[in-house]
């Protein structure tokens, strides 16, 4: 899953270990979302796009193409 | 966006919590290290009062503290050596036990007590397994 959580740390001014202490992780796995080699569970999503105030859907964007699975 | 109260208190909780795990773990440590050390010395009886000191120093970290010692993705990461080591041990398991009891039936090789015992070892988890989790798919 592609993560845009390393450009919203950096607009903030954050580090890791801020990031990782707000939301209740270790820093090593705000690291591993951020290189992409993690996908949060959806509670860790939640909390992160409450953090930053925006929708998950700016954080996070899937591998596949949601066009595929809509309704319309 | 919230400010956090961490850039104030220089992450004193991530602090806390490597300090609880070093602890966590430094109580496995001294009760195997212990009981391997005392055992070898040939006072096993030692070693098993040090093992079972370290195992409840251990327990006592874990749940002594309101810390949450491991995050989901330390979690992740060992549900998935769990099941990539029950994997491997699964091939061997399908492999090589139908191998040697036609071995076996063969006359070519005898199954000793010791090796049944051995295989009866690798068995149970499977077994534990199976029933813990039909109990989850009920429960679910």
């Amino acid at each position: 899953m592609k993560s845009q959580v390393r450009e919203r740390r950096d607009e903030a001014g954050l580090s890791q270990a801020d990031l990782a202490e707000a939301v209740g992780v270790t820093r090593q796995t705000i690291n591993a979302i951020e290189r992409e080699r993690y996908d949060p569970s959806l509670e860790l999503a939640f909390k992160l796009g409450t953090y930053f105030e925006c929708p998950v859907e700016d954080l996070f964007e899937p591998e596949f193409d949601p066009n595929e699975f809509s309704r319309r | 966006m919230p400010t956090t109260n961490t850039e104030s208190n220089g992450h004193e909780l991530l602090a806390r919590q490597r300090r609880y795990r070093r602890l966590y773990y430094g109580s496995v440590a001294v009760a195997v290290g212990g009981f391997l050390a005392a055992d070898y010395l040939g006072y096993p009886l030692v070693g098993i009062a040090i093992y079972w000191a370290g195992i409840v120093a251990m327990v006592g970290v874990w749940k002594g503290t309101a810390l949450e010692l491991f995050d989901e993705r330390e979690v992740a990461l060992e549900e998935r050596a769990t099941r990539t080591a029950l994997n491997l041990l699964a091939f061997v398991l399908i492999l090589v036990v139908p191998a040697l009891t036609v071995l076996q039936e063969i006359g070519a090789f005898e199954i000793t007590p010791r090796m049944s015992g051995m295989i009866w070892g690798l068995l149970t988890p499977y077994i534990v397994f199976a029933v813990v989790y039909v109990v989850y798919r009920l429960r679910s």
